[in-house]
């Protein structure tokens, strides 16, 4: 049963909303303050850009977030309110560096009807109240006391109904505000009034003016000395006092942000819709304005909020796009254009679809979502990974190998750095000034290829070449003693460690020689009946420097072999299986278990668990990495060992909880790796790949990796198809010519690698494209695209038109097949049965495909169910069918075979507004409504009555706080059959805010643990502000509030594993379990995202 | 010999690239021409305008002069390469102290009493007002200024 579920982001918030600058953190420091919709982002402006201090998730979506300073503070207070009517202020305590709550409240009424155009939260300038704008016809009061306290609120009746926008005046006696209304004729004014505290009451105000601009929507308020206020409309603005009214005309746009710049207020930033960022002066002379200038300085994304920073550096907050820091530049660069981007912030908002794919067929997901709106549309590939930070990077073609060498056996860095060509080797080494420079290390032979390098005991360096091997003085750099191959045999492969020295040379020879002070010994020789593909004698036993084991990968039968040393017993034989040669073996040792692996030349990777006292190899496991050889190497980082396995798709390996890990490395292609730990680059690897060496450090495990691909377009929805390797799209292109705009629908066809269009299918004029699929007929094995479209016409309410459009990936392009007009919207397109269900307005339609005499095919309808308000969202499931209705929540349809026909099974009664569905398992299935809130409900099949049959029971409640557009099956993770997490079935959300999550269907046990969890959790960690986590995830929409069942906050049960010891052992005792168990339960679900 | 990896690929930017960049449009290595085909004649347009009216000898006057707080801020700040976005990740706060929870007299709750009540009340207090004036009088005189003072508390 999957009705207990485990809700956890994998993607945090990035849309942008809010954002605020003070000194918050200190009365010296200035910061920058950012609201992602249910967390905000401090910042630290320093000379090096913006510094992060902390992420400060909230129990509440953000609906105001203001920064001001009562009387007699020295730094600034936050004030935050939440779209459910609870505010808070904070204040930063530097000595412990905490959030503290000053103050905090509901401010909700019992009756009243929520604003429709957002709530409003503005503080008087000079801290004598703020104020409120939550329901229509109210206006909120909370007065400060004269020590900065606040104190009862209290509402006011405001008169003005449509309300757009609500500002404190400056410089005013009495505090007084400015009101954007519109009356019930659609124009629009301002008004000002008064607010009487004694008498809890407005008082007309000074000035008033009407029939203003019709697209008015933004009041600025001008502060002293001019004071006034600045009312943006979309082909005006306006400023207005009690003695002075200035307008200038604009070239119609619609301002989304405005940024004040001087403390005077005679300069503004103002972002509009298409990302165009202008600067508005308002010219003066003694006080007195004299006129208004608009001058457009360039483009930026499309801002929702603008926050000047400090010396002409600009931060661009967005919904739509990547969020941004720019700079101003006194001068237009060479596209006239005053903005320097500096920074770019990924946002991965609005996630309005997505699919899961696994592009690089390796079992881990990927997702790639429709993001971003208007001119910053994208795609974005979501996956889960390692990245490599590259710190510096050359090109150099043909590397064979690389090894790094200390310059003395103490020393804790790497000095050298030896690189290996098809027919020569140089050496790299850091000089004075932290740069890589060529050197010479006198003892090497340069001359030939590098098999094999090491450091050795007593200050001395390995170098083995096809001939010999070479011991060298680290220190003099002079070669003190060599050990040659026997004439005629070269040396095919060879391995050191720090004292011993095993190479193979043709024929089977295997040699082991030691290393002495100044000499190598050659201990014994062996010799085998094939010819040695790979060896190794990493240390793994308690001596770092000796290796008591030796593994042999061989050639002709296929096997692997463990030697004893130094004597040369084989001990165990493994054959591998199959007809790959080994081609890289690694020893190695993670959390006190050892392993044997083993990389074969197909890209698959074998590993063992050794047991190093009898040689016995047991456990064998095989993944697939990639498609090339593999190439294994240890390194370490943040004194954790990992294994890197290069190869076309680099993973690292590591063990977590004493289970092996693979993780993907975000590069493309490795062919050599090894560490490179110099003081200049710490903890770094040197990456040879694509013709480029570069040394990077290594990211933190399990982190989400994003790939932009920007389209300049706003894609709608998106799918996969695996046969034709091909991406296709729904998207809106918007075109502005000559003032003209336009919008164009097209379907694109995308390569699934490069994403690169391949081939556009235009819609025609008012057709959008709603829906698509990949799938297949019965009786055809050809795949095909299917599209569902609405014609949009400005004069319907809903769509009475559209069609389905059927194409074929051929030759790269996309080839109409079929078309089948629609009486309506196709919103959704689902295969089913080997037939097309579609959604159509109200109604859902099966279609057949058929084959017409001539040898075409056409669809043809079939049955249909009619009897939902708008049918938005459709999942199937065998004959059954869940649809989300517009208004109607979630109803369960089925489909009968005999009879033809699509009949109702049973539905939710409640009136949920549906934003997505899917299918959980045969019984349950899920649900996201506009209210931010996600519910599962369960098919009553053991009903005694019909009319309990035919009700879909509620079974799990859960307030999210994100608009979810879409639910997908899936992982981010590669999910390995043989761990725990690889059996809990996961469903991927994606939202507006860009959050991408995780919802888990746990076993009952597991839930019953982890709720009682996160019962301790909640005593635990605090809800900042005082806003409380019960309260934030109860579901919570117009006509209820209930408290959340049957969801568990996985953020808040993660939160675990950052807590001290001290809190960990009291919640750990509180639940009766070690804090071992513990962590290694709660570290198991991280696993899933 | 090898440089600073920002460095590097900044100078292996192609010039359509950097352009765009600078107009704000860029942030991918992946370019269609399409982009630059819609995007560039509306800048141009605007600028074309703005330059008509005399723009850009206004524009030196008004776009210097950003005012600063600490000069050294962003003094050391490169921009970054457009196609590598940012890697901002602070850490997550989890407050586990007990001062998430403000002073007992700052959690703010609105009155109770409905407007038009208050305004009735109100109405009845001013109506009532002159009769009361005589027992007012009659009352200790601090007790009435006590009361004034009260309502000057708050600036109005």
């Amino acid at each position: 049963m999957s009705i207990w579920n485990y809700v956890v982001t994998a993607h945090k918030p990035t849309n942008v909303t809010h954002s605020c600058v003070g000194n918050f953190t200190s009365s010296g420091e200035l910061n920058l303050i950012i609201a992602k919709c249910t967390r905000i982002e401090i910042h630290l402006l320093s000379p090096q850009g913006l510094q992060p201090m902390l992420d400060v998730p909230i129990y509440g979506r953000i609906a105001t977030l203001e920064l001001f300073r009562p009387h007699g503070e020295t730094q600034d207070l936050l004030f935050i309110a939440t779209e459910r009517y609870k505010f808070c202020v904070l204040q930063w305590d530097a000595e412990t560096s905490e959030l503290i709550t000053r103050a905090m409240g509901d401010v909700s009424d019992r009756i009243g009807r929520p604003t429709d155009n957002g709530q409003i939260g503005i503080i008087d300038p000079e801290c004598r109240l703020i104020g409120l704008h939550l329901y229509d016809g109210l206006f909120k009061v909370i007065p400060f006391d004269n020590k900065g306290q606040l104190k009862e609120a209290f509402n006011i009746r405001l008169e003005e109904l449509q309300v757009l926008d609500i500002k404190f005046l400056y410089g005013c006696s009495k505090p007084t505000i400015v009101v954007l209304y519109q009356d019930n004729k659609d124009a629009r004014h301002v008004k000002t009034y008064e607010v009487s505290l004694k008498d809890k009451d407005f008082v007309e105000g000074p000035w008033s003016q009407n029939n203003l601009d019709n697209g008015a929507a933004l009041l600025i308020p001008v502060p002293p000395p001019l004071c006034g206020v600045l009312i943006i409309g979309e082909e005006t603005i306006v400023y207005c006092s009690a003695n002075a009214f200035k307008a200038i005309p604009i070239k119609p746009s619609i301002t989304r942000a405005y940024g004040r710049v001087d403390s005077d207020g005679s300069r503004y930033l103002l972002g509009d819709y298409n990302g165009l960022l202008q600067l508005l002066v308002i010219t003066h002379e003694k006080e007195k304005v004299t006129g208004l200038k608009i001058e457009l300085l360039g483009e930026t994304s499309i801002a929702s909020t603008i926050s000047y920073l400090d010396n002409a550096v600009v931060y661009i907050g967005s919904s739509y796009g990547d969020s941004q820091l720019i700079k101003l530049n006194m001068h237009p660069d060479a596209k006239g254009s005053y903005v320097e981007v500096l920074e770019r912030y990924v946002n991965l908002g609005p996630i309005v679809d997505f699919c899961v794919v696994d592009l690089e067929r390796q079992g881990q997901g990927q997702v790639v979502t429709c993001s971003g709106a208007y001119k910053d549309g994208s795609l974005r590939v979501v996956r889960n990974g390692i990245g490599i930070n590259e710190q510096a990077s050359v090109e150099l073609q043909g590397i064979k190998g690389m090894w790094s060498l200390r310059s003395s056996t103490e020393d804790a860095f790497d000095t050298f750095l030896v690189v290996s060509f098809i027919s020569e080797t140089r050496i790299l080494a850091m000089n004075m000034e932290d740069e890589l420079e060529e050197t010479e290390i006198e003892g090497f032979c340069s001359e030939v290829q590098t098999l094999f390098c090491h450091d050795a005991v007593y200050n001395q360096l390995v170098q083995v070449t096809s001939s010999s091997v070479r011991l060298v003085s680290s220190i003099t750099r002079e070669l003190r003693n060599e050990w040659n191959a026997p004439a005629g045999y070269s040396i095919n492969v060879a391995t050191a460690n720090a004292t011993q020295v095993l190479l193979a040379t043709g024929g089977g020879h295997l040699v082991y020689l030691e290393i002495g002070d100044g000499v190598l010994t050659e201990v014994k020789h062996s010799q085998l009946e094939y010819e040695v593909s790979c060896l190794d004698i990493n240390p793994i036993g308690e001596n770092p420097s000796y290796s008591q084991l030796a593994v042999v990968g061989m050639w002709t039968d296929i096997s692997v072999r463990l030697f004893s040393l130094p004597d040369l017993n084989l001990i165990t034989k493994e054959p591998l299986g199959g007809e790959i040669i080994p081609r890289s073996v690694l020893l190695c040792a993670f959390e006190g278990i050892s392993y044997l692996l083993c990389a074969l030349g197909d890209g698959h990777l074998l590993n063992f668990l050794l047991n190093t006292t009898t040689g016995e190899l047991t456990d064998r496991k095989k993944i697939s990495l990639g498609t090339q050889p593999i190439t294994l190497r240890t390194f370490s980082s943040k004194n954790t060992t990992y294994v890197f396995a290069a190869s076309d798709r680099p993973t690292v390996i590591y063990s977590s909880n004493k289970k092996l890990l693979y993780s993907n490395v975000n590069l493309k292609e490795v062919s050599h790796m090894c560490p490179f730990n110099t003081a200049a680059f710490p903890d770094s690897l040197a990456i040879a790949k694509e013709g480029e060496l570069t040394i990077g450090t290594i990211d933190d495990i399990q982190k989400l990796h994003i790939r932009s691909i920007l389209l300049g377009e706003q894609p709608r929805r998106i799918c996969h198809q695996e046969q034709s390797r091909t991406f296709a799209i729904c998207s809106v292109k918007y075109n502005q010519s000559g003032g003209d705009e336009s919008e164009m629908h097209v379907i694109r066809l995308l390569d699934d690698q490069t994403f690169d269009f391949i081939s556009t299918y235009p819609l025609d004029t008012f057709e959008y494209g709603c829906s698509i699929l990949s799938c297949s007929f019965s009786d055809d094995s050809s795949v095909y695209y299917c599209v569902g479209t609405a014609y949009v016409l400005p004069e319907e309410s809903e769509p009475t038109k559209g069609r389905i459009l059927v194409f074929m990936v051929e030759d790269g392009k996309l080839q109409l097949i079929a078309e089948k007009e629609t009486k309506g919207a196709v919103y959704s397109l689902n295969a089913f049965n080997g037939k097309l269900l579609a959604a159509i307005n109200q109604k859902i339609q099966l279609y057949k495909w058929m084959l017409r005499d001539d040898g075409s095919r056409e669809l043809q309808s079939e049955c249909g169910h009619h009897g939902h308000i708008l049918a938005l969202y459709v999942q199937t499931r065998g004959d059954f069918i869940v649809v989300g209705d517009l208004m109607k929540s979630i109803s369960l349809l089925i489909y009968k075979h005999e009879e033809g026909a699509i009949e109702e099974r049973a539905r939710d009664y409640n009136a949920n507004w549906m934003s997505a569905v899917e299918i959980l398992d045969d019984d349950v299935y899920l649900g996201a409504e506009n209210s931010f809130n996600i519910f599962t409900v369960r098919k009553n099949s053991e009903g005694a009555t019909d009319e309990e049959r035919g009700r879909l029971d509620v079974v799990g409640e859960y307030h999210l706080g994100e608009f979810i557009n879409r639910f997908r099956h899936g992982s981010l993770v590669m999910r390995l059959p043989d761990s725990d997490v690889g059996q809990i079935p996961t469903v991927i959300f994606g939202s507006v805010n860009g959050v991408i999550g995780v919802i888990a269907s746990l076993p009952h046990e597991q839930y019953v643990f982890l709720e009682k969890l996160q019962t301790s959790l909640r005593k635990v960690i605090k809800g900042v502000g005082g806003l409380s986590h019960e309260h934030w995830r109860s579901f919570n929409n117009e006509k209820k509030t209930v408290e959340a069942k049957n969801f568990l906050d996985g953020d808040l049960i993660e939160s675990f594993l950052d807590l001290n010891r001290s809190k960990m052992d009291e919640i750990a005792k509180q639940m009766g379990v070690s804090v071992e168990e513990l962590c290694k339960r709660v570290e198991d679900l991280t696993r899933l995202h | 010999m090898l440089r600073c990896f920002a460095d590097y690929r900044h100078l292996r930017g192609e010039s359509v690239c950097e352009r765009l960049r600078s107009s704000g449009l860029a942030s991918s290595r992946i370019w269609n021409l399409d982009l630059v085909f819609i995007w560039a004649p509306h800048l141009d347009l605007d600028l074309a305008a703005s330059e008509k009216s005399g723009a850009f000898v206004i524009m030196g006057s008004v776009l210097g002069d950003w005012p600063s707080y600490d000069p050294h801020n962003f003094s050391q700040l490169r921009p970054s390469d457009p196609s590598t976005p940012s890697k901002m990740t602070p850490t997550t706060y989890q407050p586990t102290h007990n001062r998430t929870l403000p002073p007992p007299d700052q959690v703010i709750t609105t009155e109770t009493k409905n407007i038009l009540l208050r305004h009735i009340y109100q109405r009845a207090e001013e109506k009532l007002r002159p009769k009361r004036a005589a027992p007012e009088h009659l009352l200790p005189e601090h007790g009435c200024k006590q009361l004034r003072a009260s309502v000057q508390d708050t600036p109005c």
